[in-house]
């Protein structure tokens, strides 16, 4: 596991990411100030409730935010090369090929009137000088190496005729397909059942040290994350509220959100009569954020200062990054939160 | 509920009323000779209007209050009312919707200020030598035809017709697919695949030629045969959408859990079903009395609709296609009359659908 | 997709002899008589019998329909038009090829045009160009067929002053077809049916333009769409070639579905420009209350229409993978 935030030039960087959308009923802030660093062959797992910007950060990445949406702001720098200030052409070249995105629905994420072959294939010959059959071969190869059977017959196959976890694994395929550097997973199991789950993120692993690629996870799931991730960046309402390894995260959380998080999940050892935690409220309006710190509504050390004061994402101890006016000395506002 | 059943029969009545006054007219005129004034033959369509709005009116409230209920137990303290201000303000917005509303309220307005608006009475035959086929003057903006009719009075009293038939063709055509599509979706199963194949089988018709078909066998052109005759081709698509309608709001919870409470079958269609699928009935409907008014105006148009000398807009298309390279603003105006008309119901049509179901939009 | 098939055809047979049957009945269920039109108030009432027995009119009705059903499924007879004096199929034979040649034009124009402004109406969604071009195609969409047909003949035939580019009436002029070389027997041709073809192809195109775009605009939110895009495709390919194919599927459906509403305006356009169709065969049965011509006109047309959905949904069977493979 790499230190977290090495100083080696990163695969992949994003600086101060902001990415709005002008809706006609105001400006939904959908990513305010994201920043984060992903060494080669490093999974970052971006984590956060439903609406707090992760899917749009990973689009923003890949420039596919569409009107009335905007990247106002930020830098994306794919070793070194600033995706923001490319071209469309430049950019197209680099989509599906230095980084792919796989989605959360497999059903509906697969063309269903061409083959999954036919899908696999357009990747590769839009992106690289073979022929065909060239392509058709590294296609079934491809089928293959994501553990499909019958990889021959497959090939000529329609995603009607397959089943979530391997239409999932087509599309893991066909983001594979150029060996990209970069891969963006968006909820890539949420919706398969949790045996076809272990399955899927077992594959990524495999692929991930096989292709040495780096992985940005975005996720609901914080057993996904203990378990595959090297660091985390936990967000709320549009911001980071944390970002360290994930191995520091899950010992000392610092932040109320992520220990709310953590301790609203059963875990091993639990005894019958421990009560999973509840943040109380739910998550805020996009168009009316809370002044102030956003979570303050909710948290339970909140006090007047929090709702004045914005707290500012700062390294309250080395390589952990944490935004709450009452981090002191690297310890937790909340009683009990270090384990 | 109750609402909706008194509206109906206050429609009801004013529709006898609206025929009984008719012949009251012309009983008078009998009586007191040509000078009773035109106006009191004006009441037939004042009240059968009134009594259409009355339906309209009733059928809006009822939805109203019944979307409330329902949309009350079906989200979370959504103030209710706010639905139907939402919807207006989306209406509101589509500047083509209005312009298709202010459209129809200027048809209508037309309609019901005939005798003021129309210079000339329309059936007035002029001097057949002298005054036919005059251009068109200032004493006759559009020019008299070739029974010295002057034309553009003719125009103005046709919207009444062409509005009448449109719309009770339009309720006929309505009331009877709902029905219709009501029973098969919500009995399903055998009932529905008959029904379905019926709706196929009438589908499969060319409305136009079966309409023609009918009218010349049964020779009897009277007005009334042609609104019931349109409205008879006209109830598949809204059948096949109620249908659908309520096969998809079955499997929803709030409608098993009423099942499930041991509501009866009326209660489930008229107070469950039915509310929810105001919205695409009221959109079709709407679409449907352009489709309603081209049919009678192709059929007068014939020599088969409405004959004249009541006028018609499509049948005044057919006394003048003779003329079209003379006299060319007779039959052009009076169809522009119909052009403007049906996109005046398809600007509100598509506005409506397009403020009702934001899945809709784009 | 063969049981799928197979399926339709087995369904169609019925409607089509339920099309034979509601026919059948309904004109004979009007009243009067077909031989009205020979009816003299001075005739022996002797030789109005007889007239009712050459043409078969004097057995009971289920004997009629039992004898109507074996010709018309076994020989294609259909009967004698007692208003035209001939049998009724002849008058079909000259009149359909004519109409099936406007309305293949019409279906082709309507699809072109229709096909290519939804999807031009589509991508420039919101823009000026889209307000245009729906306001635009739902006039025409409004417009009564006589209406365009009776604009188009004012503009282009004769009304306006000298612009007689195109003949007002007719499939082929009268007088000098004959006598033309081939070449210009085919321009003749070309030249008469150009404007009622265009009139009843816009208005179709029109109605089939408010779908595509529809269809193409609720295809472009998909998922795949954007799986599409973050391979590196450009837009236009994702557009024509993953949108497009998709958004064409439902469009085949309703050509098929838009066939009844093609062949009314049939009807119409032939009035106005005096096509030899069979919609003039209809409406000149309807003033002269020809009994079997109703039958003959009626039953062609609904079979056409179920023939033509037929077709369709066969083309939809074979395009749809979904379906092809079931």
């Amino acid at each position: 596991m790499t230190d977290v935030m090495d100083q080696t030039s990163p695969q992949i960087e994003v600086r101060n990411l902001k990415t709005y959308f002008y809706t006609e009923d105001g400006v939904v802030r959908a990513v305010d100030g994201l920043s984060y660093r992903l060494a080669k062959g490093e999974t970052l797992a971006l984590v956060g409730e439903s609406g707090c910007g992760k899917s749009v950060s990973a689009l923003s990445v890949m420039r596919l935010i569409a009107s009335p949406g905007k990247i106002v702001e930020g830098e994306i720098r794919l070793d070194g090369l600033d995706l923001l200030q490319c071209s469309e052409t430049e950019m197209r070249e680099v989509r599906g090929n230095r980084i792919s995105m796989i989605f959360q629905e497999p059903m509906t994420s697969l063309n269903p009137v061409f083959t999954i072959g036919n899908q696999i294939m357009e990747a590769i010959l839009v992106h690289q000088d073979v022929s065909r059959k060239e392509a058709r071969d590294r296609t079934i190869a491809m089928i293959r190496r994501v553990k499909i059977s019958a990889a021959e017959t497959r090939v000529d196959e329609y995603p009607h005729q397959m089943s979530g976890g391997m239409r999932q694994r087509v599309m893991i395929a066909m983001a594979l397909a150029c060996n990209p550097e970069v891969l963006i997973a968006d909820e890539p199991t949420t919706a398969l059942d949790v045996t076809i789950q272990a399955q899927i993120m077992e594959l990524l692993a495999e692929l991930q040290s096989e292709f040495q690629m780096s992985i940005l996870l975005i996720t609901h799931n914080l057993g996904l994350v203990a378990e595959v991730s090297d660091q985390v960046a936990v967000m709320y309402a549009s911001k980071v509220v944390e970002h360290t390894s994930t191995a520091e995260l899950f010992a000392s959380p610092l932040h109320p959100y992520t220990h709310g998080l953590l301790t609203s999940v059963p875990t091993l050892g639990m005894s019958k009569e421990q009560k999973l935690n509840v943040i109380p409220g739910q998550v805020p309006n996009p168009l009316h954020f809370p002044t102030g710190c956003r979570f303050h509504p909710r948290c339970p050390v909140a006090e007047q200062r929090c709702k004045q004061e914005e707290p500012l994402l700062r390294e309250v101890k080395p390589g952990h990054w944490a935004a709450c006016h009452f981090i002191e000395n690297g310890k937790s506002p909340i009683k009990g939160a270090d384990r | 509920m109750i609402l909706g059943l008194f509206g109906l029969l206050v429609g009801l009545a004013g529709w006898h009323a609206g025929t009984l006054w008719d012949t009251l007219a012309h009983t008078l005129e009998k009586l007191f000779g040509a000078n009773v004034p035109y106006t009191l033959r004006d009441l037939d369509f004042l009240v059968s209007t009134l009594f259409l709005l009355g339906m309209l009116a009733a059928l809006v409230l009822y939805s109203g209050l019944s979307c409330q209920r329902i949309r009350q137990a079906d989200r979370t303290a959504q103030g209710p009312e706010r639905q139907w201000s939402i919807v207006k303000r989306q209406f509101l917005k589509n500047r083509l919707a209005v312009a298709g509303a202010l459209i129809i309220l200027a048809l209508y307005l037309v309609a019901f200020l005939c005798p003021f608006l129309a210079p000339y009475d329309p059936v007035e035959q002029g001097d057949r030598v002298q005054e036919r086929l005059l251009s068109p003057s200032a004493e006759h903006l559009l020019g008299t035809d070739r029974f010295a009719r002057d034309v553009f009075s003719r125009i103005i009293y046709g919207s009444r017709i062409s509005l009448l038939v449109g719309f009770l063709a339009m309720g006929l055509a309505v009331t009877l697919g709902t029905a219709v599509g009501a029973v098969a979706g919500y009995y399903g199963g055998w009932v529905d695949s008959v029904i379905m194949r019926f709706v196929d089988m009438m589908l499969s018709f060319p409305t136009l030629i079966l309409i023609i078909t009918v009218i010349a066998l049964w020779r009897n052109q009277s007005i009334w045969i042609i609104i019931t005759l349109i409205g008879l081709m006209s109830w598949m698509g809204v059948a096949r959408l109620v249908r659908g309608q309520f096969m998809a709001l079955k499997e929803r919870e709030f409608f098993q859990a009423a099942r499930a409470l041991g509501a009866g079958t009326g209660r489930l269609i008229f107070q469950h079903l039915l509310p929810n699928s105001l919205t695409p009935i009221i959109v079709s409907a709407t679409l449907r009395v352009g489709n309603t008014i081209l049919l009678e105006a192709s059929l007068s148009y014939l020599g088969l609709g409405v004959q004249p000398p009541t006028p018609s807009w499509g049948n005044i298309v057919y006394d003048t296609k003779g003329n079209l390279f003379t006299e060319w603003w007779m039959p052009l105006a009076a169809g522009m009359a119909i052009v403007i008309t049906v996109v005046g119901y398809n600007l509100l049509g598509d506005g409506l659908r397009d403020a009702l179901d934001p899945r809709l939009r784009e | 997709m063969h049981t799928y098939i197979i399926r339709r055809i087995l369904i169609s047979i019925p409607l089509l002899f339920g099309l034979l049957t509601i026919n059948f009945f309904l004109i004979h269920a009007a009243p009067g008589d077909p031989t009205d039109i020979f009816y003299n108030p001075d005739m022996d009432p002797e030789a109005r019998e007889n007239i009712r027995r050459i043409y078969g009119l004097d057995q009971p009705l289920g004997v009629q329909y039992l004898k109507y059903i074996q010709g018309v499924v076994l020989k294609f007879e259909f009967g004698y038009s007692i208003a035209k004096k001939r049998p009724v199929k002849d008058e079909i034979l000259e009149a359909l090829p004519n109409t099936i040649q406007l309305s293949a034009l019409a279906l082709l124009l309507e699809l072109s045009l229709g096909i290519g402004i939804g999807i031009l109406a589509a991508v420039k969604q919101q823009s000026t160009f889209d307000n245009a071009i729906r306001v635009t195609s739902l006039t025409f969409y409004s417009m009564p067929s006589f209406y365009l047909g009776l604009v188009l003949l004012f503009l282009f035939a004769g009304g306006v002053s000298a612009t007689h580019w195109f003949p007002a009436s007719g499939m082929v002029d009268i007088v000098r077809h004959e006598s033309m070389s081939t070449l210009g027997r085919l321009g003749d041709r070309a030249i008469h049916i150009f404007l009622p073809s265009l009139t009843l192809g816009i208005g179709a195109a029109a109605g089939i333009s408010r779908y595509m775009r529809g269809e193409l605009l609720e295809v472009i939110r998909q998922d795949y769409m954007r799986t599409a895009r973050a391979k590196g495709l450009t837009e236009r390919v994702v557009v024509f070639k993953h949108g497009l194919r998709n958004a064409l599927m439902p469009i085949i459906t309703i050509m098929g579905l838009s066939l009844p509403f093609l062949f009314s305006g049939a009807v119409i356009v032939e009035q106005v420009f005096g096509w030899p169709g069979m919609g003039r065969v209809a409406v000149d049965a309807a003033f002269q209350r020809d009994y079997s011509m109703f039958l003959a006109v009626n039953l062609i047309f609904g079979a056409m229409v179920v023939v033509g959905n037929l077709v369709a949904d066969i083309l939809y069977a074979m395009v749809d993978p979904r379906v092809r493979l079931s």
